[in-house]
């Protein structure tokens, strides 16, 4: 697991699943359609990853399509900084 | 067939992914196990369809047409390669449109499709696209009012449908359409705005573009049809218990009296939205049968534990639509203001969107604006009750199921008190929501009276309420934890398989005649008692208060012409200032529905008579309402011209006397309306000889609308009688009908038998033979107690009575009306009508050839002798 895959897991671990197992969560576990990100995470997640990795991210992309697994969340934020 | 090879036929056309492309475009070759499980779904599938059809879900269209083509469909599909199944599926949507709508119309609803899908193409800048869409929009919404008609080569009824398919997802796809990489396909579109079942709902959920492209077999297809099976039985489940509760469990308001009432109102109300839930469980699990793995649309909402939550789980997708084209918008905007502030402001724009666009739906389904303050408080309390629901998850998270997730006790009973608060405040809000306005809502609180067993009732349904939450939070944290909790399809088959045989008509036989009727409703769709009394009160009044989406008459008013009218609404009616209120122009010709209203020179539908009648003629006074003056038929098709020519033609019971029929019926008179005409001396001065009293349910629980009207055209009730009634009922000047109604409700028969008592009073006066005679209208009934109580209150105001209530019962009453919008009985409805009425008044001796003139001669020297 690369580095943004691992602080974006962690993250999510603490601020939406606390208590849960860290195996419940893999790269590829469906996170918005899986209902563990409603929007309200959403949006956190969003800000987290804005103020972490200084990037902007558009509405659009705060959908299920860009954010739906630690795998897309990460490729999203890698294809905003380069 | 893979979901990788419909990956690969998304994917750009790579030098390394030809031979895979060319193994998707290849027909398939099917293993003896993949046969059988084709089979075996098959097998299920059609054992559904035949249940859709028995059971008669919800309309023609769709159990006679729609279902059947999906069975076939489904088999088809799936032994096509994959690059074949989606111009297939939409192919088929396309073919299945003519076959419901025929070709004409078909043509012009996807000509029109087209039109819009073209414009969301075009070759210029996206804001002029959607200019331009706005103002073709604005021109469709000018039409759909019933404006330029004279333009429109197509028929309205195309609109509804039209607006189902475009008016949400139209916007969702032009977001994508912004937003997405690449093009959408001609297929994939077709699919995605005229998709199979969309034809035959009305209410169809707000598909997401992106979603429908991303899950289209992005599973193992069998998993994916599974699923679509087994939702489909779970739809099919929820509409069977609809319809339970929609015939049996709802009520009127003013009807809710003590406790018990109220929380069956209360209940059935909000039961009544299974009807939504079940028809798209049916829509997306048959797209599932195509191959789009669609998520839930609606999640066990009735048990949510909060008011976030249950927006998450009702109507997922208008959840999903509302956050991805207004919420996340709304956000990102207002971001920087503070998360509180942009967090709470997005949630309220997201319900004043929602209440905009409810009233949006309703202009494209129903041709009317939904405006109503009820409406406008349960989204603004709901918006407020959820932006604290917000700020407080968003300062303090909530509990989310995974795999490792254990509830505690104290967990769980914190789950089910809030889910109970959660349910009981829904449950009032949503009340609130379907009511026609907030006095009905505040007399419906206020007027019950809550005995012991009322509150041991309401606490039984709150502790079923709590066992299914914690019911509801076992099967999520299974399912989180990979156990298949969704096998239910053929334990749910098995269940319905009970229901249906217990329905058979062969089974009925054996029961009484009220378990007979029970069963025989679960395998009919039609309009409950309730539903078909507000239709009935649509004859009389401007406004009918459809409940919402719930309940079918807003289904049936969907498909209502907009230029279909009430009398009323024609020139040919005008006020008087008596207590008949309005009469019909003398000398007058009207056009309504395409049908001449002529009336002579007394202002009767009806031919011309001279007011001296010819020697040896019986003259009967038909008096009556809309269906009596033949409403929806030519002239000379109804029941009284009917009669007169069997009677001119049989002499039998009259002899050479021959019987003239004036009909003096008013559309829209209620029985005190009858006793107001008889009073006016319009009777007196044709010669009247009989009185014939054309009678229906109106007039056992119309007497408070009646009085109301008087006081509001500035006229004083003429009876002491009814003004001693009004007082002790507490009369004080109703602002409105329905609380007119409420104040009379315990009245309504005593009001029946005065106005009997001083029509009697009149006959005897005048010599008049009078007769009552009930006549229902097709699909109108009386309970048999208030229909013996109504001819007894005639019998004991000294009319005679005929008794037609079961006039219907040997014909499909379906075959007796001029359309599924107007019960008013058709030609063959009103010649059943006439053969029976003929044999009835046979059948009392002497009324045919009654002569009040010679009965007044005799009555008068009997009265000098006895003087």
């Amino acid at each position: 697991m690369n580095a943004i895959e691992g602080t974006v897991k962690s993250y999510i671990l603490e601020e939406f699943l606390p208590g849960a197992n860290a195996s419940d969560v893999n790269e590829s576990t469906p996170l918005i359609s899986g209902g563990i990100l409603d929007s309200l995470a959403t949006v956190k997640l969003v800000a987290f990853l804005e103020e972490q990795y200084k990037v902007t991210i558009e509405p659009h992309e705060a959908s299920v399509d860009y954010l739906d697994t630690i795998r897309q969340i990460a490729d999203l934020v890698r294809s905003k900084r380069a | 067939m893979s979901a990788e090879q419909s990956a690969v036929l998304e994917a750009p056309a790579t030098a390394s992914a030809v031979g895979e492309r060319k193994a998707a475009l290849a027909w398939p070759a099917i293993t003896r196990a993949e046969l059988l499980k084709l089979a075996g779904l098959t097998l299920q599938l059609a054992v559904v369809v035949y249940f859709l059809f028995a059971f008669r879900i919800e309309n023609t269209a769709f159990y006679n047409s729609v279902a059947p083509i999906a069975l076939v469909g489904f088999v088809v599909n799936h032994l096509l390669p994959m690059r074949y199944r989606l111009p297939f599926f939409a192919t088929l949507s396309l073919l299945t449109l003519f076959v419901v709508f025929g070709l004409i119309q078909s043509a012009w609803l996807v000509a029109l499709g087209l039109l819009l899908i073209g414009i969301a193409h075009l070759p210029v800048r996206f804001v002029w696209r959607v200019a331009l869409l706005l103002g073709v929009g604005a021109v469709f919404a000018v039409m759909r009012l019933g404006h330029l008609a004279q333009y429109q080569p197509w028929r309205s009824a195309i609109w509804p449908i039209l607006g189902s398919m475009f008016m949400f997802r139209l916007i969702a796809y032009m977001y994508d359409l912004r937003h997405m990489k690449d093009k959408p396909t001609v297929a994939r579109t077709l699919a995605y705005f005229f998709g199979l079942p969309n034809v035959s709902f009305l209410l169809y959920p707000v598909i997401d573009y992106a979603t429908f492209k991303r899950t289209y077999y992005d599973r193992e297809p069998f998993t994916i049809y599974r699923t679509g099976i087994n939702w489909m039985v779970r739809g099919l489940t929820h509409l069977m218990v609809y319809r339970m509760i929609y015939q049996y469990g709802t009520m009127l308001p003013t009807d809710v009296q003590n406790g018990t009432h109220f929380v069956r109102y209360v209940l059935a109300n909000f039961g009544l939205y299974l009807r939504v839930s079940g028809q798209f469980h049916l829509i997306v699990g048959m797209l599932h049968l195509f191959g789009f793995r669609l998520p839930e649309t609606h999640h066990f909402f009735y048990v949510a534990s909060s008011f976030t939550e249950f927006w998450r789980r009702i109507n997922i997708y208008w959840k999903d639509f509302m956050t991805k084209v207004i919420y996340m918008p709304a956000y990102f905007r207002l971001k920087k203001r503070g998360d509180a502030f942009a967090l709470v402001t997005s949630t309220i724009l997201v319900f004043a969107a929602t209440w905009f666009f409810h009233s949006y739906q309703w202009f494209w389904l129903l041709g009317t604006w939904l405006l109503s303050w009820t409406d406008t408080l349960f989204w603004g309390i709901l918006a407020v009750l959820l932006s604290f629901n917000v700020l407080r998850e968003y300062r303090q998270g909530r509990k989310r199921t995974t795999k490792s997730t254990e509830w505690t006790a104290a967990e769980r009973t914190r789950l089910v008190i809030n889910t109970l608060i959660t349910f009981t405040v829904i449950c009032l809000l949503w009340t609130l929501w379907t009511m026609p306005t907030l006095r009905d809502f505040a007399a419906l609180i206020t007027t019950p009276k809550w005995r012991a067993q009322d509150i041991a009732l309401a606490l039984a349904v709150l502790g079923v309420v709590a066992v299914s939450a914690w019911i509801a939070q076992r099967r999520d944290t299974a399912t989180a934890k990979g156990k298949d909790v969704a096998r239910t399809t053929i334990p749910s088959l098995a269940v319905l398989g009970v229901v249906w045989l217990l329905g058979e008509p062969y089974v009925r036989q054996f029961y009484s005649s009220d378990v007979n009727a029970f069963w025989r409703s679960t395998r009919i769709q039609e309009l409950s008692a309730l539903e078909r009394s507000q239709l009935q009160r649509g004859y009389y009044e401007r406004i009918v208060d459809l409940n919402r989406f719930n309940g079918g008459l807003w289904d049936i008013y969907s498909r209502k012409p907009k230029e279909w009218l009430r009398l009323d609404q024609t020139d040919i009616q005008q006020k008087v200032p008596d207590a008949r209120l309005f009469v019909m122009k003398p000398n007058h010709t009207t056009n309504l529905n395409g049908d001449i209203i002529t009336t002579n020179r007394w202002g009767m539908r009806d031919q011309d008579y001279e007011p001296t009648k010819g020697p040896n003629v019986t003259r009967v006074a038909m008096l009556g309402a809309s269906y009596v003056m033949g409403i929806g038929v030519k002239t000379g098709d109804f029941f009284e011209p009917i009669l007169e020519k069997r009677l001119a033609a049989d002499t039998t019971g009259h002899g050479s006397r021959k019987v003239e029929i004036l009909n003096f019926a008013v559309s829209a008179y209620l029985l005190q309306h009858q006793l107001a005409l008889m009073e006016s001396g319009e009777l007196q001065k044709v010669g009247t000889d009989v009185v014939l009293i054309i009678g229906h349910l109106t007039d056992a629980n119309r007497g408070a609308s009646y009085l109301f009207r008087l006081e509001a055209n500035g006229l004083k009730t003429p009876y002491d009688t009814l003004r001693t009634l009004m007082r002790v009922a507490g009369w004080n000047a109703p602002p409105d009908e329905p609380e007119a109604r409420r104040t009379m409700r315990n009245f309504e028969g005593e009001m029946s038998r005065v106005t009997f008592l001083r029509m009697g009073e009149l006959c005897r006066q005048n010599n008049w033979r009078c007769v009552y005679a009930y006549i229902p209208m097709p699909f109108e009934r009386l309970n048999p107690d208030l229909q013996v109580e109504l001819l007894g209150y005639a019998s004991a105001g000294g009319l005679e009575t005929i008794d037609m209530g079961d006039v219907y019962d040997p014909y499909d009453e379906r075959k007796l009306i001029i359309t599924e919008w107007d019960y008013h009985p058709n030609l063959r409805g009103h010649t059943i009508i006439a053969a029976r009425l003929h044999k009835e008044l046979l059948s009392k001796p002497g009324v045919l050839t009654h002569h009040a003139d010679s009965a007044a001669s005799t009555a008068s020297t009997s009265e000098e002798k006895r003087r």
